[in-house]
């Protein structure tokens, strides 16, 4: 190969294996090359065998599971000594949620949602074909298939079942479920859809954007006011903060969406983002914006934006205790931030 | 606004299995000259990953990894211009492509992850299903594969239902075949072929009569795995198509239709690799030979061929050659390989590996016979009696010779062998004795270190039992002989 095709071709590679970072209740932790570390206090505590090719971490009480796709691991950890075990499942374990102590994941593939209990005992159940999201919510489990346009709640009884399914529309790239609803964005169509979770109907459907492809809470939902929802919209290079369903007492009865609130709270020229974002996390008063493109993350701040790092893995960032963490060249990197409290 | 990327390329599953003709030497220049005379990415991309499957069927892997890595180069340029442009669309799509060139590279986990990034956008998009289908089952993660390419087939059932055009339906060819072929991986055979059967329905329907006379119009034969165009596209997924159908009949024994299936498909394409193959194994045995000779002259480089080719000739003997070209020249080479005539493949081999520097199944012949011996065949009955030399241990023994290990050289040296001799010549002793020196055992040649007096009366050229031992490999009339410890000697009765 010639040298500078060999330079070029280096310059684009993804790297070999995925850094995964997730904030816990204990530190954080880190999975890489291999094994999952908890840093905490600025230093690392335990190192524990992990997975080949991280792609997601799921953060439970005392336990965090390691999901690798590829090879169709999952492996549970002890947050208090990184001891743990390694469970095969079923095809492309994409994503998990932890309840009631136990990992319930989904196996895309498989198009199944598989719950490892504590005591290591393993079952499942199939769902609709392209089961691509879960979440949690009031000790039920919810999986939105993508293909197929299907939100299912998922009974948690000694045998799992599906208790409630819903109709909603297919093609969403993100779901995230707070309080007593979920939220679905929808690249295509530039749109949000809210599902009231106790009726299990569509709340709301709001445009959103131009192509807005990641969804986070921002603020937490409480009796008295609605929670907070960032949108990462690459095509407008925007994150727009708008406002989600209040409480199940009141948001609906409110005719949510109110619309997008918060225009002006982060709205960077778009020129601080030449490639756009496509990815955002936010909580405690933080907003961070990533671009899977160039692997660069900012953080959102008023009236300015900062680069943080750049050509990171998608997941190698998060929010913790008062710290911004990354995990770049090797070593975990922290940015402290004052909390502060987001405002209209 | 940014012009948007096309994906009218349409995909069709990895080419590793199917080897391309030497005749594909036109679909190289067709491919090299595409990319010379347009600057347009699809042109670009489709003509580096074309030319990238057409050398990986040549068995020419470093020239086919260069090509993927600048299809991967030119992805990735591709999907930065796109996010600086805010072309969403576009960038979804060249993220998958660039998913595929790394799967095409060999790069599992990097190319899940760029197929990941690009779904996120495009979950909607038949077409990235498609391509997430391909790169799975590239990468033999066939249950991926399978599940990607069920979405695809949704989504084009979806899209055929509300817009029944010549498009869509070929669309949902092609995907339904992908789904095919990564059902195959995991033994679902069944659905496999029913879903090729209502491929090749659909593509034999009038639907197709405007294609159909597009690819008589333009006489268009050539076989691509990334096809731009609606002619091209047809023609190579009913190749493609044909020939999977054809292997799953072949592999449920139904030889019948297996046969009438690849002929279709030399009816279409005379040269096509894959079918000639095919008919070299399933032909009666009188036939076999031309249709090897076929085969290897479409891909002289096929590796399954050459195996099935050697088994071939193990049993039945060497046919004779008489053609000339690439096809004829290794198929000298393996029967001199076949026949322990060692330095003479050695020296062909090389001659080819001038034409063809990078070319692996010349250079796996070429180790083949310079790999260092493991686990000889002729050594198994080594300390356990007398071992029956036949014709085919006998040659393995003059091809590993220089290669044996010392612990192989003193089993050999321990080892008695007995097999049936004729000597070129006989001459009488003293009374009662026959002075024998050089002969044949199944047609390989021997000596022994000094013409050796036997107590008998033999003729020359009639069977004799010899008992020997193997002192190594010398040379007979200018070829590779053995060279022989006599033991004992009896008429063969």
């Amino acid at each position: 190969m010639r040298p500078l095709f060999a330079l070029l071709a280096m310059a684009f590679a993804v790297p070999a294996a995925a850094d995964v970072v997730a904030a816990t209740s204990r530190g954080v932790v880190v999975a890489h090359d291999g094994v999952v570390d908890l840093h905490s206090n600025g230093r690392r505590v335990w190192s524990a065998p992990g997975v080949d090719e991280p792609g997601n971490i799921i953060g439970g009480e005392g336990r965090v599971a390691i999901l690798d796709p590829w090879a169709n691991r999952a492996r549970v950890v002890s947050l208090r000594d990184g001891t743990g075990t390694t469970f095969a499942t079923g095809e492309s374990p994409v994503g998990g949620v932890f309840a009631g102590g136990d990992l319930y994941l989904i196996a895309r593939d498989a198009n199944r949602v598989e719950r490892i209990a504590v005591d290591g005992s393993h079952h499942s159940v199939g769902v609709a074909p392209d089961p691509a999201f879960i979440g949690v919510s009031a000790g039920s489990v919810y999986v939105y298939s993508r293909v197929s346009g299907v939100l299912q709640e998922i009974a948690l009884g000694e045998n799992l079942s599906i208790a409630r399914q819903a109709s909603v529309p297919p093609y969403a790239s993100d779901m995230e479920v707070d309080g007593r609803a979920a939220y679905l964005i929808y690249p295509r169509d530039a749109k949000l859809v809210t599902v009231n979770l106790d009726k299990f109907e569509i709340a709301t459907t709001a445009a959103v954007g131009g192509a807005p492809a990641d969804i986070a809470i921002a603020r937490r939902g409480t009796a008295l006011s609605a929670p907070l929802i960032a949108v990462a919209d690459p095509a407008a290079k925007r994150v727009w903060m708008t406002e989600g369903a209040q409480s199940v007492g009141a948001a609906f009865g409110r005719g949510f969406l109110r619309g997008f609130l918060g225009l002006g709270l982060f709205r960077p020229r778009s020129a601080d983002f030449p490639r756009g974002i496509d990815r955002v996390v936010a909580g405690d008063g933080v907003t961070l914006s990533f671009d899977t493109s160039s692997g660069t993350l900012y953080r959102m701040g008023r009236p300015k934006v900062s680069v943080l790092a750049e050509r990171l893995d998608p997941q190698a960032f998060a929010i913790a205790n008062g710290k911004i963490v990354f995990w770049s060249h090797g070593a975990l990197h922290e940015v402290p931030y004052a909390v502060r409290p987001l405002q209209k | 606004m940014r012009r948007a990327v096309s994906i009218a390329i349409v995909l069709l599953t990895a080419t590793a299995s199917y080897a391309q003709r030497m005749a594909s030497d036109f679909e190289i220049a067709r491919m090299r000259e595409q990319i010379a005379s347009s600057s347009d990415f699809t042109a670009q991309l489709s003509g580096r990953l074309n030319l990238g499957d057409l050398y990986l069927g040549r068995n020419d892997r470093t020239a086919a990894v260069n090509e993927y890595q600048r299809a991967l180069e030119l992805a990735n340029k591709e999907r930065m211009a796109a996010r600086s442009e805010s072309d969403i669309t576009g960038y979804s799509t060249v993220t998958a492509y660039a998913a595929l060139a790394q799967a095409k590279l060999g790069r599992g986990p990097q190319a899940l992850a760029l197929l990941e990034e690009s779904i996120r956008f495009a979950s909607d998009s038949a077409k990235t299903w498609n391509i997430y289908a391909s790169a799975m089952t590239l990468l033999d993660r066939p249950r991926k594969g399978v599940s990607a390419a069920r979405n695809a087939v949704s989504i084009a059932r979806k899209d055929v239902a509300e817009t029944p055009t010549t498009e869509t339906r070929l669309d949902l060819a092609i995907y339904q075949h992908a789904l095919a072929s990564a059902l195959i991986d995991i033994d679902m055979d069944r659905e496999a072929e029913e879903l090729l059967v209502e491929v090749l329905t659909s593509l034999g329907s009038t639907t197709f009569d405007a294609v159909r006379r597009d690819v008589e119009r333009s006489e268009t034969f050539e076989i691509y795995s990334t096809a731009r165009g609606e002619a091209a596209a047809y023609l190579s997924l009913l190749n493609r198509a044909q020939l999977r159908l054809a292997g799953l009949q072949e592999k449920r024994g139904d030889v019948a239709a297996a046969r009438a299936t690849y002929r279709r498909v030399l009816d279409q394409r005379s040269d096509d690799p894959t079918a000639l193959a095919a008919f070299a194994r399933l032909a009666p045995r009188d036939e076999q030979a031309l249709w090897f000779a076929a085969a290897f002259d479409a891909n002289p480089f096929s590796l399954p061929l050459i195996r099935a080719y050697q088994a071939h000739i193990a049993t039945h003997g060497p046919p004779s050659i008489d053609s000339a070209g690439t096809g004829a020249a290794v198929r000298q080479a393996i029967h001199q390989i076949a026949a322990g005539e060692t330095r003479a493949a050695r020296t062909a081999l090389d001659a080819l590996l001038v034409r063809f520097p990078a070319n692996e199944t010349l250079r796996r012949l070429r180790a083949d016979i310079d790999a260092p011996g493991e686990g000889r065949e002729f050594l198994r009955g080594a300390h356990a009696g007398t071992v029956e030399a036949t014709g085919y241990l006998l040659r393995q023994v003059i091809g590993a010779n220089e290669r044996l290990t010392p612990d192989q050289r003193r089993a050999l040296d321990a080892t008695t062998f007995r097999g049936v001799a004729s000597f070129s010549a006989a001459t009488a002793g003293v009374a009662g004795q026959t002075i024998l020196e050089s002969g044949t055992i199944a047609g390989v040649a021997f000596r022994f270190a000094e013409p050796t007096a036997f107590l008998g009366d033999f003729a020359s050229r009639a069977p004799l039992r010899l008992t020997f031992r193997i002192l190594g490999v010398t040379e007979v009339d200018g070829r590779d002989a053995l060279l022989f410890e006599p033991l004992g000697i009896e008429a063969v009765p």
